[in-house]
């Protein structure tokens, strides 16, 4: 039995069905002594699979009924794992191992470590039940437990030894007592806490002098149908305080059905300060919101406080109000340097993911995913600092990765927008233009200033750095407002102008090739990233021999934001600090 | 008869003579058919020539002149002193019948008996300062609309086709009347309905008021246009015309057409394919959640996608046919027209918009060298009026005018687009039907018993509506300077399906009682009226677009007819979701009460003062609500105002033949419903969008007026204007940004003034040399100086601290000419009319203010009758004989620049009776 299970492995790629219809679930599984000798003295570090597991839903009540769905693409990893998956109140830490429910650590089979891990090889799934009807690991639905709040679905991929995690799937879902709405306007401080959900109907205000503390673990659902959209709006006298962790990240998202949620289901976060920005008027009106006198933001205060966000999911918003005017995912408008964003994920927006409109704020650790349009772009004078940034772009839909403007309406306007980046990683998506004809990685215009240092782009649609109004950027460039340095270009525009791809000239729009031939470190080499193009389960990390350990990175100052350890081009270096907060699984690969 | 007057006068002293001419109240042209009977010492009867002049040769001694006609209230000159061998003047005018201002100008007459012996034209008679257009004007001019013959009076220019800015007062200082009832708009971004929507073959006269008197809405400052339908027929009429038209740059060449074209839509009625189609739900919001993926592909499959023009090789002639007639059945008089044009117009322009780059230097953001707009309007009008006389104290009018309008027009540009830095090609297709229909009736009731009172009553039911079905834009776009094809954008405009729905609707009841009094010198006429305007409005409007899911399954680069065809309207494809705003959708109301008291007073020969107050209680709602979004609150705007508005006009007969006039009145200026609302309210696709003030207040003017008039006889006339104006409070348009775009909004500024000078002059050239009898000259000239103060500290983004009104040109200069050949049965008229550089869009960020440069205009109309009896007419005209450039200059770069083409129009008219 075994050795037949082990021919029928060699033929790579099975689908499900086969593997259900067999024997002791479907798993294809070595004996330890088998994998023993098949590894030798082989010692694994990693996997080239993909793998993404999820649910049918993002939101329960105790008591539903939870079907769990994954898909495994081996790309040829012939390793033997350990197949490990367990559900985790994220409240108590408490880990419910499938499949039957213990408290110990079990594989999926149902055996102890002391009964001894059952190792298997890969196999291919494509949306395959695995607990639920007919699921090959649990062959009936879970039941929702009475334990509110966050709650992980993991799947591990452990060595053969068990001991080690190589890989791991991640769903994050909400038990909650109800859904309640948010009322339209919040003027006394509350907490939401993550043992409900809270729907977002039309503009959520938070105004007053007001703070909403959103707990972790808290999911926050925008509902369609609204004009002006569903939209989270932090007034300049407001503040939120979303505080997420690593595993119980806050998340906004799309009150859809998964498998067909779309970009646009709702509106988005917005938050409004009062630093400064460079229109003459001082003030301004938010993009896709109507003007009402808390839609305003601009001021004189540098260091206006619009709140601190921590692991904070926005998925799916972005809904147009007007011919060009969409919500993004996070829009900031004039927040100042007391505000605080780390660890935030947008995807799935209609309209740009991060989005600065003047202002001071800094932000860290920032993921951008699937967007139709943008995914950092500021304007209006923004000159705040950002330090690691990745970006996937998939081939639904999707602009440029990073847009710089001074002032759509004066180039000039003072003071200068000069953000200071450090530390990107960008994914194109390779397709022709689509709303925009040029479409490169990193896109200057209209009078941009700033600085970028230590980026990646590969696989951008027209070219690595393009831009617009180049002459009203030379005087920044002159004067050093404008400065680029470390950047590593590979294969933007391979469809549109093939053998562009690998040269200077065809990587940087002719007007700025000079600047970048100047000792800037423009480098056209293949990153060498691990995993970049696999949509739903990317992984961003250089190889060892990468290009983007070589010495042309800059060093980050020494300004108490930028952690200057950060010694490569790029978002990531070893570590993955996407892990587990983020969804990167493209939302057709949901569909049941 | 002669011998015996010849012996009479041998042996007697020698007679007077009283000569005078005799005009038409309600346009100051000679009138006609005019019986004159004198009592007094002889009894003579004499019929007034056809220039309305006559003479009579009488004894000395004391004469009244009683005036009758068919076509006129019968009217008499009275204390005629008739001394031997001297002429005395007898001037007067009469008022037409069936004119609802019939009795109060008879009475006028009497109240100015005083100084009737001068020559009046109603102008003259006028309580305030106006300008006036007759039929024969309408139809001697080359304008075949309202709008197009107002260009010709003093101190009015027209702009945008059809609204009218008086002494350079926008449209928010002007109303229209007809009939004597106000009118709703067709237009939801505006305050008053565009004049070209009126043929000119259907109105008898405009007249354009210019000062204030307590009778009229208390909502008035530049100017009130007037406009009366045909009047009643004095005998049987049935008169047909038809002219084909030629312009230079668009008949016989290509033209960008639309396919859904028909019949029906030739006649301007639009195809039901441009309708939103009934299996689209009308009670729920395409929002997502409301419908499954499968219901929403059925809704983008079955919504009428016509993307593209449909080019047309040679352009048919404009053609206009009109038919009018009228009888009258003993106490009954009935007057009808029909009138029916098509006229197609082809423009080519190129259009560019400014940024301010590096250092401050204006440059080109985005260039559009090939801009063409290709519009066919359909007109349609028809009035059917009828009076009935009880008795001649007591009449009963009724008046209905229905007008359609119909625009089809195709835009397509091609060019940069600096927004993002590509080649774009933008193809809009657009569908508007406008429909005004007015049904009033009125009666005029005379009471000698109670003191030669005179009654009056109206009721106007007026509703106008708008229609825009499926107004569609998509854009391509390639890369720059490149000659790729160009491919489907997925730019927010691009496949966008609006739809959209106006209704404005107006009741509005008034009424008079007037009485006259006399007492020796002082003689006067004393007035009360209420008037009440209650106008409802609704617009809906709801939007739709295809959103792209998944763009690798789509191919771009095929037609746009393909990317959104069928295969592609898909759930991973192209989705089509509703966009429709809770501000789409809005009602509002407003209710004007207004009452007055007036008195018109002669005070001795030289003296007449017409003085009063009107009270206006007004209060104006909107309410802003989308009824398909649950739990939505509305949003609502009220204003509520009384005013108290004095008025005083003063005239003062320097001589026999020249007038003083002095004028001041208060007046008012309201918020428009979309001004008050506090949200945003739908911008039509391509302009701006805007936000009302819910803070508004209404502006509060003081007109005064000042006028010196001389009458040289005949329809001859020398006067000059002065007028200056004051705002408290007015409402000014302003622009702020938001991230991505220019809002417009509008503010209280503190304060304005407007003052300008008038000029007018008409004069036949016999004066000068009896060899050019045969020519006439008009001319006009108007001066304006506004200024306007913008409150930087709140508008910083405005780039001018102080300047004109928008829309203003500081100088508007007519020359109408006229040479008229009896004996060559030929009269011609050539018009020359200019306006000086006007401010057109108010310049933002550093950039300066747009203006639209000076445009000059030559027309010449010649007619020749066919026939001796003057029954068959030809009418030959050529419009804009010198191209005039439209060129709209922004710093030193022309930001939009185009003609519209020569135009000549052959056609003839036949009168059967």
């Amino acid at each position: 039995m075994r050795t037949r299970i082990l021919a029928i492995a060699a033929l790579g790629t099975l689908g499900l069905q086969a593997f259900a219809a067999s024997s002791e679930r479907g798993f294809q599984f070595l004996s330890a002594s088998e994998a023993a000798s098949e590894l030798g003295a082989v010692i694994q570090t990693g996997s080239s699979a993909a793998m993404w597991v999820w649910t049918d839903k993002v939101v329960y009540s105790p008591g539903d009924q939870v079907t769990v769905r994954w898909t495994v693409k081996p790309n040829n990893d012939f390793y033997p794992y350990t197949i490990v998956a367990y559900r985790q109140n994220n409240q108590t830490g408490a880990k419910s191992y499938l499949p039957n429910n213990n408290s110990t650590a079990t594989d999926i089979f149902g055996n102890t470590v002391d009964q001894g891990f059952r190792i298997t090889r890969l196999p291919a799934a494509n949306k395959a039940v695995i607990v639920g009807q007919g699921g090959s690991v649990v062959s009936s639905t879970l039941t929702v437990p009475n334990e509110l709040g966050m709650h992980t679905i993991v799947v591990q991929l452990r060595d053969y030894s068990g001991g080690r995690v190589l890989k791991a799937a991640y769903w994050k879902l909400g038990v909650v007592s109800a859904q309640e709405d948010l009322p339209s306007n919040i003027t006394e401080s509350r907490t939401l806490t993550n043992d409900k959900a809270y729907r977002i109907r039309g503009i959520v205000t938070v105004r007053n002098n007001a703070t909403l503390t959103v707990n972790p673990g808290t999911f926050l659902i925008g509902q369609p149908g609204s004009q002006p959209p569903s939209v989270l709006l932090v007034a300049t006298n407001g503040k939120l305080v979303a505080e997420g962790t690593k595993s119980r990240p806050i998340i906004m998202t799309s009150s859809q059905a998964v498998g067909s949620r779309q970009r646009g289901d709702w509106g988005g976060l917005i938050m409004l300060g009062q630093a400064p920005i460079n229109d003459p008027g001082g003030k301004l009106t938010i993009e896709g919101l109507p003007e009402l006198p808390e839609t305003n933001y601009g001021g004189s205060d540098a260091n206006h406080n619009c709140g601190s966000l921590k692991y904070v999911r926005v998925e799916f918003a972005g809904s147009l109000l007007r011919p060009n005017e969409e919500t993004n995912s996070f829009t900031w408008g004039a927040c100042g340097k007391a505000t605080k964003a780390e660890y935030l994920q947008a995807s799935y927006g209609l309209d740009d993911s991060f989005e600065w409109f003047g202002g001071t704020m800094d932000a860290k650790y920032l993921v951008g995913a699937f967007g139709a349009d943008d995914y950092f772009d500021g304007q209006i004078g923004w000159s705040g600092r950002v330090q690691f940034g990745a970006v996937i772009a998939n081939s639904d839909l999707s602009n440029r990765g990073m847009e710089m403007d001074n002032y759509e309406r004066d180039f000039a306007a003072k003071p200068l927008g000069k953000p200071t980046f450090y530390n990107l990683t960008f994914i194109g998506n390779a397709a022709n233009g689509f709303d925009e004809s040029d479409s490169p990685c990193l896109y200057f215009r209209r009078g941009a200033g700033g600085i970028y240092n230590n980026i990646i782009c590969q696989n951008w649609t027209t070219r690595g750095v393009g831009g617009a109004n180049l002459d009203a950027i030379q005087p920044n460039i002159d004067n050093g407002d404008f400065n680029m340095n470390g950047i590593l270009l590979w294969e933007n525009g391979k469809n549109t102008t093939p053998a562009a791809a690998s040269t200077l000239a065809g990587q940087v729009l002719a007007g700025l090739q000079a600047f970048a031939g100047s000792s800037r470190n423009f480098l056209v080499a293949d990153p060498l990233l691990a995993r970049p193009l696999e949509y739903s389960d990317p992984d961003l990390r250089p190889a060892p021999n990468s290009p983007a350990y070589r010495a042309s990175f800059v060093q980050p100052p020494d300004d108490g934001f930028f952690d200057q350890s950060a010694t490569y081009i790029g978002a990531f270096d070893q570590s993955n600090w996407m892990e587990e907060w983020t969804q990167l699984v493209q939302e057709q690969d949901l569909k049941p | 008869m002669a011998g015996l007057l010849a012996l009479a006068a041998w042996g007697q002293t020698p007679p007077g003579t009283v000569s005078g001419s005799v005009f038409d109240a309600s346009n100051g042209q000679p009138a006609k058919q005019v019986t004159i009977r004198t009592e007094g010492p002889q009894q003579q009867t004499v019929e007034v020539n056809q220039d309305g002049t006559f003479r009579l040769n009488l004894a000395p001694g004391k004469y009244i002149l009683r005036l009758t006609s068919p076509l006129y209230m019968d009217a008499a000159v009275e204390d005629l002193d008739v001394n031997s061998g001297e002429v005395a003047e007898a001037s007067t005018v009469m008022a037409p019948k069936g004119q609802s201002t019939v009795v109060d100008v008879v009475e006028r007459i009497s109240a100015v008996a005083a100084t009737a012996e001068a020559a009046l034209t109603e102008r003259k008679l006028s309580a305030v300062v106006s300008d006036s257009l007759s039929n024969e004007e309408l139809k001697s001019g080359p304008a075949s609309d309202a709008a197009g013959a107002l260009e010709k009076v003093t101190g009015v220019s027209v702009v945008d086709g059809g609204y009218v800015f008086v002494r350079g007062l926008g449209e928010r200082y002007s109303s229209t009347m007809l009939n004597n009832a106000m009118l709703p708009t067709t237009e939801p971004e505006r305050r008053v309905v565009p004049l070209d929507l009126f043929p000119a073959s259907l109105i008898d006269n405009i007249k354009v008021l210019k000062t204030y008197s307590p009778d009229l809405p208390g909502e008035f400052s530049g100017g009130l246009v007037q406009m009366t339908t045909v009047e009643f027929p004095a005998q049987k009429t049935l008169n047909v015309s038809v002219s084909y038209g030629f312009n230079t740059q668009t008949t016989f060449n290509r033209f960008l057409g639309q396919s859904t074209n028909s019949t029906g839509e030739a006649l301007g009625f639009g195809a039901s394919a441009r309708d939103l189609p009934g299996s689209i739900p009308a009670d729920k919001r395409l929002f997502v959640g409301n419908f499954t993926d499968q219901e929403f592909q059925q809704f983008g499959r079955s919504m009428p996608r016509q993307y593209e023009v449909t080019p047309i090789r040679s352009m048919r002639p404009s053609q206009t046919y009109s038919v009018s007639g009228g009888n009258s059945y003993g106490k009954l008089g009935v007057v009808g027209a029909l009138t029916f044009s098509s006229s197609p117009q082809h423009i080519n322009e190129a259009r560019r918009f400014l940024v301010n780059s590096g250092g401050g230097r204006p440059q080109i953001f985005s260039d559009y060298s090939d801009f063409n707009t290709d519009t066919e309007g359909v007109r349609m009008g028809a009035v059917l009026n009828a009076a009935y006389r009880l008795n001649p104290n007591n009449k009963l009018l009724f008046r209905n005018m229905l007008t359609r309008d119909s625009d089809q027009q195709s835009r397509v540009f091609t060019g940069l687009n600096g927004g993002n830095n590509q080649d774009v090609r933008s193809t809009r297709l657009q569908w508007v039907e406008r429909q005004l229909f007015s049904t009033g009736v009125e009666g005029e009731h005379a009471v000698a018993s109670l003191g030669n009172s005179l009654f009056f009553w109206q009721f106007t039911y007026s509703l106008s509506n708008r229609n825009e079905p499926n107004l569609v834009e998509t854009i391509r776009g390639r890369e720059t300077g490149s000659d790729q094809q160009f491919r489907f954008l997925n730019l927010p405009e691009s496949g966008l399906h609006f739809f959209s729905k106006l209704n404005d609707k107006i009741y509005e009841p008034q009424g008079g009682w007037s009485k006259p009094f006399f007492s020796g010198p002082v003689s006067g006429i004393f007035k009360l009226g209420f008037r009440g305007t209650m106008r409802r409005r609704d617009f809906d409007s709801r939007r739709f677009r295809f959103f792209p899911v998944r763009a690798q399954t789509i191919n771009f680069d095929a037609p746009t007819s393909v990317v959104l065809g069928d295969a592609n309207i898909r759930p991973d494809g192209f989705v089509m979701r509703e966009i429709t705003r809770g501000t789409d959708k809005y009602t509002a109301n407003m209710d004007i009460y207004g009452g007055f008291a007036m008195v018109d007073l002669a005070l001795g020969p030289k003296w007449r003062l017409v003085a009063g107050f009107r009270i206006e209680d007004a209060n104006i709602q909107v309410r802003t609500i989308d009824p398909l979004v649950p739990g939505m609150q509305p949003a609502l705007a009220n204003l509520v105002n009384r005013d108290w508005l004095p008025s005083v006009n003063a005239i003062y007969a320097l001589n026999k033949r020249q007038n003083l006039r002095f004028s001041y009145g208060r007046t008012v200026n309201r918020p428009d419903f979309r001004e008050l609302s506090p949200f945003e309210f739908t911008n039509i696709v391509g302009g701006y969008s805007t936000v009302g003030n819910p803070d508004l207040k209404r502006a509060v003017i003081d007109n005064y007026d000042a006028r010196w008039e001389w009458f040289l006889g005949g329809n001859q006339l020398l006067a000059a204007s002065y007028f200056h104006k004051r705002f408290k409070d007015p409402i000014e348009q302003i622009y702020r940004p938001t991230a991505s775009e220019l809002r417009q909004s509008f503010i209280n500024v503190a304060g304005s003034v407007n003052q300008g000078l008038e000029l007018e002059y008409r004069q036949g050239m016999a004066r000068f040399s009896p060899k050019l009898r045969a020519f006439a000259l008009q001319s006009n000239f108007t001066y304006v100086d506004s200024k306007v103060d913008i409150p930087v500290d709140r508008f910083p983004q405005l780039t001018s601290r102080n300047r004109p009104l928008v829309g203003q040109s500081r100088y508007l200069f007519n020359v109408i000419s006229e040479w008229n050949q009896p004996k060559w049965r030929s009269n011609a008229r050539f018009y020359l009319n200019t306006v000086s550089r006007r401010l057109t869009d108010v310049g933002t960020f550093r950039l300066p203010d747009v203006y639209q440069e000076r445009q000059a205009f030559v027309d010449v109309v010649y007619q020749f009758a066919l026939s001796e009896n003057g029954k068959w007419n030809m009418r030959f005209s050529a419009e804009n004989l010198t191209d005039n450039r439209y060129k709209y200059t922004q710093a030193d770069f022309i930001v939009r620049d185009f003609r519209i083409g020569r135009t000549f129009t052959i056609g003839t008219s036949y009168s059967f009776y």
